[in-house]
């Protein structure tokens, strides 16, 4: 059982990790995005493939700290969602879209 | 020691050339005696060959040795030099070799070209004066010989024919006077001088033994022995100066009585005094002090300068400082390689189209300071490599800023493909993930908002579970 400081720490994390990724996906434009998002490509996996290999390391070594306080790729992902109502319903209401999102995610975790 | 003779019997008896180690160990003497006995018979002709092949006697060396004659010392033996023929000449006067040693081993400590000199040396070794007045004269004739004779006479006056000796005695003739009874010399310190025809205070005789006195060969009387007994021990010392020429009493009387008449107050040398500066006798009373002052030493006019040679670009300059002057001595210049300036200049011949090196009116080789050509040079290699490494620098910096990725930059990259119709690498890696029919060959992917567990190949419509296409994926 978790402690309510872990949880209100996990759920701080959770927002200002999401909060970043907003800040850096809204670079490309909401349209932009929208149309990844309808053509069923990853937004997330695409901007973590585009970045340097310096940035992935870092980025790569956030979540997986992220991960060790106990936030997973998915509670970000549904921030990130909430944080961007333009997206959101694309997002949510393709099963598929979220699950390629996370398996990216993980495997880029992972070092893939 | 060996002599010519013994050297010329030596080689007489020999079939062959002997050279100079035999010489020596058969004459007992050694090699260096030998070659100076060799050089002077060689000089005579009386022997020849030489130091490899060995020496033998000559024709001209045999007679001499057939007529029972001994080899004489010529003046072809001897040195042009001063103590040479003071020795040489003492052999010509019949002197003991001993004395003419001690009189050279004196003689050679003292101005040689002195006739005071000469006489006191000799009178001091105790040379007869047989033997010394010749070799006096002698060696006065040399030095006449040596001397410019605007002043030869003046150097050297050849003596009156009252100084020349003549005999005083009778029977052994040993008691003579070598030189005028007049009194013509003066002695000053240990030196005796002539002062002319009757101007002087002694005979030569009194003041060689007047000198020979002060020199300290004459015993001091006795306190009490009275003026007798200071005579008597005056004229036994001066016997010993004279053991040829015996003093008697009067002549010590005589020299005393002319030292006597000559002081023009007895007492006057008793009186302490001091001269002055000047020159003047100033007398001392008894207590009074005596200042010393200790007299500066004259500066010394332009000899005293001080020079600094230095080496410049230019060249060596040499700067005279006068005594006082500081000497300004400036710190030697950096190395070059850390200063923009002159490097010193390495000599570079200029060689001349014929390819022989170019002299100047002196003859002297012409070098050619080459030192801004090669700092031209240096600059320009420097401009060179700086200008390809920044062209490096920059093409780098534009290939790392071609291949560094930049995620927003791939997000709109994506999307404009979208827009034109096509799907992008990243788009493809981003898109969901699609499965091939293994019937139709047909490529779906999961429809969405169906269930993922059974999919439908749109196709064919062969249906396929999660397991078949996760394993077949």
């Amino acid at each position: 059982m978790t402690s309510f400081t872990a949880r209100t720490a996990r759920h701080f994390m959770t927002i200002k990790a999401a909060k970043m990724i907003k800040k850096e996906i809204e670079k490309a434009g909401l349209d932009d995005l929208k149309i990844l998002a309808e053509n069923g490509v990853s937004i997330i996996a695409t901007y973590l493939q585009g970045c340097s290999p310096k940035k992935q390391a870092e980025l790569r070594r956030d979540f997986n700290g992220l991960l060790a306080m106990g936030v997973t790729p998915e509670m970000v992902l549904d921030e990130v969602a909430g944080q961007m109502p333009e997206l959101a319903p694309i997002m949510k209401d393709k099963e598929g879209y979220r699950k390629a999102e996370l398996d990216k995610v993980s495997q880029f975790l992972k070092g893939a | 020691m060996a002599s010519q003779t013994e050297l010329l019997k030596a080689l007489h008896g020999k079939e062959g050339p002997t050279n100079t180690a035999d010489l020596a160990k058969e004459l007992k003497t050694s090699q260096d005696t030998i070659r100076a006995l060799i050089s002077k018979l060689k000089k005579k002709a009386f022997v020849d060959g030489d130091a490899k092949e060995g020496w033998y006697i000559t024709d001209a060396g045999i007679k001499p040795l057939g007529a029972g004659e001994s080899i004489p010392t010529t003046i072809k033996d001897v040195g042009k030099d001063e103590l040479s023929m003071f020795k040489y000449y003492g052999q010509l006067a019949g002197a003991e070799p001993d004395d003419i040693a001690a009189a050279a081993e004196l003689f050679q400590n003292s101005d040689m070209r002195s006739m005071a000199e000469v006489a006191r040396v000799l009178a001091e070794v105790n040379v007869p004066m047989t033997s010394r007045t010749k070799w006096i004269n002698l060696y006065r004739g040399y030095l006449r010989n040596t001397t410019l004779p605007e002043i030869r006479d003046e150097l050297y006056p050849l003596p009156t024919p009252e100084e020349r000796r003549v005999p005083v005695g009778e029977g052994a003739g040993v008691e003579e006077v070598t030189r005028g009874e007049r009194l013509d010399y003066i002695v000053e310190g240990n030196e005796i001088h002539r002062v002319g025809d009757g101007l002087g205070e002694f005979t030569f005789r009194q003041a060689l033994q007047v000198v020979a006195a002060k020199r300290g060969s004459v015993p001091k009387a006795e306190g009490d022995g009275g003026l007798t007994g200071a005579l008597s021990a005056f004229a036994e010392a001066l016997k010993n100066v004279g053991p040829s020429q015996p003093l008697t009493i009067q002549d010590v009387i005589n020299i005393i009585n002319t030292m006597k008449e000559n002081q023009s107050n007895p007492g006057e040398a008793s009186v302490p005094g001091y001269v002055d500066e000047d020159g003047e006798w100033h007398e001392l009373k008894p207590g009074q002090p005596v200042i010393l002052k200790r007299s500066a030493a004259p500066p010394s006019s332009g000899g005293g300068s001080v020079l600094v040679i230095k080496q410049t670009p230019e060249g060596i300059v040499t700067e005279e400082h006068k005594p006082g002057e500081p000497i300004i001595i400036n710190s030697s210049p950096p190395p070059a390689g850390n200063t923009p300036g002159m490097m010193p200049m390495m000599p570079f011949p200029v060689i001349g189209g014929d390819g022989k090196p170019v002299v100047d009116q002196d003859g002297r080789p012409v070098y050619a300071n080459i030192q801004p050509m090669l700092e031209w040079l240096k600059f320009q290699g420097e401009q060179r490599r700086s200008d390809q490494r920044h062209e490096a620098l920059i093409g780098l910096a534009q290939t790392v800023r071609e291949n560094l990725g930049d995620g927003v930059q791939a997000l709109k990259a994506a999307a404009q493909e979208f827009q034109k119709g096509g799907v992008s690498t990243a788009a493809k890696q981003g898109s969901p993930q699609t499965y091939e029919c293994g019937t139709c060959h047909t490529q779906f992917a999961l429809p969405q908002g169906a269930k993922a567990d059974q999919v439908k190949c749109p196709g064919c419509g062969a249906i396929y579970t999660k397991e078949q296409l996760e394993g077949g994926s």
